[in-house]
Protein backbone atom coordinates (compact mmCIF):
# COMPACT_ATOMS: atom_id res chain seq x y z
CA UNK A 1 0.00 0.00 0.00
CA UNK A 2 2.66 2.59 1.05
CA UNK A 3 4.87 1.40 -1.68
CA UNK A 4 2.00 1.84 -4.34
CA UNK A 5 1.49 5.13 -3.32
CA UNK A 6 5.14 6.36 -3.57
CA UNK A 7 4.75 4.74 -7.44
CA UNK A 8 1.61 7.11 -7.66
CA UNK A 9 3.92 10.09 -6.71
CA UNK A 10 6.46 9.12 -8.52
CA UNK A 11 4.60 9.55 -11.76
CA UNK A 12 3.37 12.57 -10.66
CA UNK A 13 6.72 13.91 -10.41
CA UNK A 14 7.76 12.43 -14.04
CA UNK A 15 7.82 14.67 -16.84
CA UNK A 16 6.10 13.46 -20.04
CA UNK A 17 8.77 13.26 -22.75
CA UNK A 18 11.68 12.83 -20.33
CA UNK A 19 12.51 9.17 -21.81
CA UNK A 20 12.36 10.61 -25.19
CA UNK A 21 15.48 13.51 -23.80
CA UNK A 22 17.10 10.36 -22.33
CA UNK A 23 16.73 11.04 -18.93
CA UNK A 24 16.48 9.41 -15.86
CA UNK A 25 12.66 9.01 -14.88
CA UNK A 26 12.84 6.84 -11.93
CA UNK A 27 12.18 9.36 -9.75
CA UNK A 28 10.51 7.57 -7.02
CA UNK A 29 13.86 6.13 -5.08
CA UNK A 30 15.81 9.42 -5.55
CA UNK A 31 13.25 10.90 -4.33
CA UNK A 32 13.24 8.65 -1.24
CA UNK A 33 16.51 8.77 -1.18
CA UNK A 34 16.26 12.57 -1.14
CA UNK A 35 13.91 12.18 1.91
CA UNK A 36 16.02 10.36 3.91
CA UNK A 37 19.13 12.47 3.38
CA UNK A 38 16.99 15.04 4.97
CA UNK A 39 16.00 13.20 7.71
CA UNK A 40 19.35 12.35 8.35
CA UNK A 41 18.88 8.66 7.54
CA UNK A 42 22.35 8.89 5.70
CA UNK A 43 23.06 8.80 1.64
CA UNK A 44 23.39 5.65 -0.11
CA UNK A 45 25.51 5.13 -3.18
CA UNK A 46 22.64 6.21 -5.75
CA UNK A 47 23.15 9.70 -4.71
CA UNK A 48 26.35 9.76 -5.69
CA UNK A 49 25.45 8.45 -9.39
CA UNK A 50 23.07 11.43 -9.10
CA UNK A 51 26.01 13.75 -8.16
CA UNK A 52 27.59 12.49 -11.50
CA UNK A 53 24.65 13.87 -13.57
CA UNK A 54 24.41 17.45 -13.37
CA UNK A 55 21.81 17.52 -16.51
CA UNK A 56 19.04 16.44 -14.79
CA UNK A 57 15.78 18.36 -15.36
CA UNK A 58 14.95 20.78 -12.51
CA UNK A 59 12.55 18.66 -10.83
CA UNK A 60 13.85 15.90 -9.96
CA UNK A 61 17.32 17.67 -9.81
CA UNK A 62 15.84 20.02 -6.84
CA UNK A 63 14.70 17.21 -4.83
CA UNK A 64 18.40 15.15 -5.76
CA UNK A 65 19.89 18.62 -5.21
CA UNK A 66 18.87 18.49 -1.31
CA UNK A 67 20.93 15.53 -0.68
CA UNK A 68 23.81 16.60 -2.60
CA UNK A 69 26.55 19.11 -1.12
CA UNK A 70 25.85 22.62 -1.90
CA UNK A 71 27.84 23.00 -5.12
CA UNK A 72 25.46 24.07 -7.69
CA UNK A 73 23.02 26.22 -6.90
CA UNK A 74 19.08 25.71 -8.38
CA UNK A 75 18.95 28.71 -10.54
CA UNK A 76 22.05 26.69 -12.31
CA UNK A 77 20.51 23.48 -12.22
CA UNK A 78 17.05 24.97 -13.62
CA UNK A 79 19.62 26.90 -16.25
CA UNK A 80 21.31 23.47 -17.30
CA UNK A 81 17.43 21.50 -17.61
CA UNK A 82 16.12 24.55 -19.92
CA UNK A 83 19.38 24.22 -22.19
CA UNK A 84 19.14 20.43 -21.91
CA UNK A 85 15.34 20.96 -23.46
CA UNK A 86 16.78 23.40 -25.78
CA UNK A 87 19.97 20.94 -27.20
CA UNK A 88 17.10 18.19 -26.93
CA UNK A 89 15.07 20.21 -29.27
CA UNK A 90 18.11 20.88 -31.67
CA UNK A 91 18.88 16.94 -31.72
CA UNK A 92 15.35 16.42 -32.88
CA UNK A 93 15.34 19.27 -35.73
CA UNK A 94 18.90 17.35 -37.01
CA UNK A 95 17.24 14.42 -37.18
CA UNK A 96 14.14 15.84 -39.34
CA UNK A 97 16.57 17.55 -41.30
CA UNK A 98 19.00 14.53 -42.03
CA UNK A 99 15.86 12.07 -42.69
CA UNK A 100 14.50 14.71 -45.09
CA UNK A 101 17.28 15.10 -47.25
CA UNK A 102 17.74 13.38 -50.77
CA UNK A 103 21.17 14.51 -51.55
CA UNK A 104 23.11 11.52 -52.61
CA UNK A 105 26.76 11.32 -53.75
CA UNK A 106 28.31 10.04 -56.48
CA UNK A 107 31.08 7.87 -55.24
CA UNK A 108 30.73 5.33 -52.23
CA UNK A 109 33.66 6.83 -50.31
CA UNK A 110 32.13 10.51 -50.74
CA UNK A 111 28.54 9.09 -49.60
CA UNK A 112 29.87 7.21 -46.44
CA UNK A 113 31.30 10.46 -45.44
CA UNK A 114 28.82 12.41 -45.70
CA UNK A 115 26.80 9.90 -44.18
CA UNK A 116 29.03 9.80 -41.87
CA UNK A 117 28.75 14.07 -41.28
CA UNK A 118 25.44 13.31 -40.73
CA UNK A 119 25.38 11.44 -38.05
CA UNK A 120 27.91 13.45 -36.60
CA UNK A 121 25.63 16.58 -37.01
CA UNK A 122 22.75 14.59 -34.94
CA UNK A 123 25.27 13.64 -32.18
CA UNK A 124 26.47 17.39 -31.80
CA UNK A 125 24.21 18.92 -29.66
CA UNK A 126 24.58 16.14 -27.47
CA UNK A 127 28.09 15.71 -28.19
CA UNK A 128 28.49 19.46 -26.96
CA UNK A 129 26.76 19.14 -23.73
CA UNK A 130 28.52 16.45 -22.14
CA UNK A 131 31.83 18.11 -23.28
CA UNK A 132 31.00 20.96 -21.27
CA UNK A 133 29.31 19.30 -18.24
CA UNK A 134 32.38 17.20 -18.16
CA UNK A 135 35.73 19.87 -19.42
CA UNK A 136 34.38 23.02 -17.60
CA UNK A 137 33.91 22.90 -13.75
CA UNK A 138 32.88 26.13 -12.77
CA UNK A 139 28.87 26.82 -13.33
CA UNK A 140 29.36 30.31 -15.01
CA UNK A 141 31.92 29.09 -17.60
CA UNK A 142 29.49 25.85 -18.14
CA UNK A 143 26.91 27.88 -18.86
CA UNK A 144 28.57 30.19 -21.02
CA UNK A 145 30.13 27.64 -23.37
CA UNK A 146 26.27 25.72 -23.46
CA UNK A 147 25.35 29.69 -24.74
CA UNK A 148 28.03 30.04 -27.65
CA UNK A 149 27.39 26.40 -28.60
CA UNK A 150 23.72 27.67 -29.78
CA UNK A 151 24.80 29.01 -33.07
CA UNK A 152 27.25 25.65 -33.47
CA UNK A 153 24.93 23.02 -32.97
CA UNK A 154 21.65 24.52 -34.05
CA UNK A 155 20.28 22.83 -37.17
CA UNK A 156 20.83 25.39 -39.76
CA UNK A 157 19.30 23.07 -42.45
CA UNK A 158 16.07 22.87 -40.12
CA UNK A 159 16.04 26.52 -39.50
CA UNK A 160 16.66 27.77 -43.02
CA UNK A 161 13.75 25.43 -44.02
CA UNK A 162 15.54 22.50 -45.92
CA UNK B 1 45.68 18.55 -47.07
CA UNK B 2 49.17 17.40 -46.11
CA UNK B 3 49.62 21.12 -44.88
CA UNK B 4 46.96 20.75 -42.26
CA UNK B 5 48.60 17.31 -41.16
CA UNK B 6 52.02 19.15 -40.89
CA UNK B 7 50.16 21.39 -39.21
CA UNK B 8 49.39 18.82 -36.96
CA UNK B 9 52.91 17.17 -36.14
CA UNK B 10 53.93 20.49 -35.75
CA UNK B 11 52.03 21.52 -33.25
CA UNK B 12 52.85 18.38 -31.60
CA UNK B 13 56.95 18.88 -31.85
CA UNK B 14 56.72 22.31 -30.08
CA UNK B 15 54.73 21.52 -27.20
CA UNK B 16 55.81 17.91 -26.23
CA UNK B 17 58.37 19.54 -24.21
CA UNK B 18 55.54 21.52 -22.19
CA UNK B 19 53.65 18.65 -21.65
CA UNK B 20 56.40 15.60 -20.62
CA UNK B 21 56.42 17.35 -17.37
CA UNK B 22 52.57 16.47 -16.55
CA UNK B 23 52.18 13.78 -17.96
CA UNK B 24 52.59 10.67 -16.15
CA UNK B 25 52.82 8.10 -19.31
CA UNK B 26 55.60 9.37 -20.94
CA UNK B 27 57.09 8.86 -24.29
CA UNK B 28 53.78 5.77 -25.04
CA UNK B 29 51.33 9.00 -23.76
CA UNK B 30 53.23 11.69 -26.27
CA UNK B 31 52.72 8.58 -28.95
CA UNK B 32 49.17 8.07 -28.42
CA UNK B 33 48.01 11.77 -28.12
CA UNK B 34 50.00 11.98 -31.55
CA UNK B 35 48.42 9.29 -33.00
CA UNK B 36 44.68 10.57 -32.09
CA UNK B 37 45.69 14.07 -33.25
CA UNK B 38 46.89 12.75 -36.56
CA UNK B 39 44.23 10.08 -36.93
CA UNK B 40 41.71 12.99 -36.31
CA UNK B 41 42.96 15.89 -37.91
CA UNK B 42 43.17 13.81 -41.32
CA UNK B 43 39.26 13.78 -41.27
CA UNK B 44 39.28 17.79 -40.47
CA UNK B 45 41.77 17.38 -43.52
CA UNK B 46 39.08 15.77 -45.50
CA UNK B 47 36.44 18.37 -44.67
CA UNK B 48 38.84 20.79 -46.10
CA UNK B 49 39.37 18.91 -49.20
CA UNK B 50 35.93 18.66 -49.74
CA UNK B 51 34.98 22.39 -48.96
CA UNK B 52 38.06 22.86 -51.69
CA UNK B 53 36.43 21.47 -53.69
CA UNK B 54 32.49 22.78 -53.89
CA UNK B 55 35.00 26.06 -53.92
CA UNK B 56 35.94 25.02 -57.39
CA UNK B 57 32.92 23.17 -58.44
CA UNK B 58 30.50 26.00 -57.99
CA UNK B 59 30.88 28.58 -59.46
CA UNK B 60 31.01 25.85 -62.89
CA UNK B 61 27.92 24.72 -61.41
CA UNK B 62 26.71 28.65 -61.04
CA UNK B 63 28.30 29.26 -64.97
CA UNK B 64 26.32 26.00 -66.66
CA UNK B 65 23.09 27.13 -64.98
CA UNK B 66 23.04 31.15 -66.29
CA UNK B 67 23.65 32.67 -63.01
CA UNK B 68 26.04 35.65 -63.21
CA UNK B 69 29.30 34.98 -61.44
CA UNK B 70 28.07 38.28 -59.10
CA UNK B 71 25.97 35.83 -57.30
CA UNK B 72 28.39 32.93 -56.54
CA UNK B 73 28.75 32.94 -52.28
CA UNK B 74 32.35 33.33 -52.06
CA UNK B 75 32.50 33.99 -48.56
CA UNK B 76 30.31 30.96 -47.57
CA UNK B 77 32.82 29.33 -49.80
CA UNK B 78 36.12 31.02 -48.68
CA UNK B 79 34.20 30.36 -44.68
CA UNK B 80 33.49 26.87 -45.39
CA UNK B 81 37.56 26.28 -46.39
CA UNK B 82 38.02 28.12 -43.56
CA UNK B 83 36.07 26.36 -40.39
CA UNK B 84 37.85 22.80 -40.42
CA UNK B 85 41.27 24.06 -39.81
CA UNK B 86 40.04 26.85 -37.43
CA UNK B 87 38.11 24.04 -35.34
CA UNK B 88 41.09 21.72 -35.45
CA UNK B 89 43.23 24.75 -34.25
CA UNK B 90 40.95 25.47 -31.22
CA UNK B 91 40.01 21.53 -30.59
CA UNK B 92 44.57 21.30 -30.20
CA UNK B 93 44.27 24.61 -27.99
CA UNK B 94 41.65 23.74 -25.11
CA UNK B 95 43.03 19.92 -25.04
CA UNK B 96 46.57 20.20 -25.52
CA UNK B 97 46.66 20.15 -21.41
CA UNK B 98 44.13 17.86 -20.80
CA UNK B 99 44.45 14.23 -20.80
CA UNK B 100 44.46 12.15 -24.08
CA UNK B 101 40.55 10.67 -23.64
CA UNK B 102 39.38 14.76 -23.05
CA UNK B 103 41.59 15.87 -25.78
CA UNK B 104 39.92 13.32 -28.08
CA UNK B 105 36.46 14.48 -26.78
CA UNK B 106 36.95 17.89 -27.72
CA UNK B 107 38.54 16.87 -31.63
CA UNK B 108 35.57 14.97 -31.86
CA UNK B 109 32.99 17.70 -30.90
CA UNK B 110 34.76 19.88 -32.65
CA UNK B 111 34.41 17.29 -36.03
CA UNK B 112 31.24 17.32 -35.50
CA UNK B 113 30.92 21.01 -35.46
CA UNK B 114 32.80 21.24 -38.64
CA UNK B 115 30.10 18.42 -40.35
CA UNK B 116 27.15 20.41 -38.75
CA UNK B 117 28.28 24.11 -40.26
CA UNK B 118 29.21 22.34 -43.64
CA UNK B 119 25.57 21.05 -43.82
CA UNK B 120 24.60 24.58 -42.56
CA UNK B 121 26.40 26.23 -45.38
CA UNK B 122 25.20 24.15 -48.27
CA UNK B 123 21.74 24.94 -47.24
CA UNK B 124 22.57 28.65 -46.65
CA UNK B 125 24.23 28.42 -49.84
CA UNK B 126 20.72 26.93 -51.89
CA UNK B 127 18.34 29.52 -49.76
CA UNK B 128 20.69 32.33 -51.13
CA UNK B 129 20.75 31.13 -54.74
CA UNK B 130 18.44 32.88 -57.02
CA UNK B 131 15.72 31.51 -58.62
CA UNK B 132 16.24 30.36 -62.02
CA UNK B 133 13.88 29.61 -64.47
CA UNK B 134 13.34 26.28 -65.15
CA UNK B 135 15.15 24.83 -62.09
Amino acid sequence: MGAERDDEDSDALTWAGDDERGRDVDTGPRRRAAKRARAGAGVDDSDDADAAEPDDGAGPADAAADALPPATSGLTLVSYGILAGVYGIFTIGWIVSVLGSGTTLGSLPAEIMYQFGEFLAIALPALWFVAVLRLATRPSRRLLWLLAGIPLVLPWPWVLGQ
Amino acid sequence: MSGEESAASGTGARTDPDSSGSESGGASSRFWRAVAVIALGALFAYDVWEAVSTLIVLPQFYDAIGLPASTVPWWLLIGQVAIPPVAFAGALLLGWRRTLPQLILLLVVALAVVAALSLGAVALEFALRPAVAGL
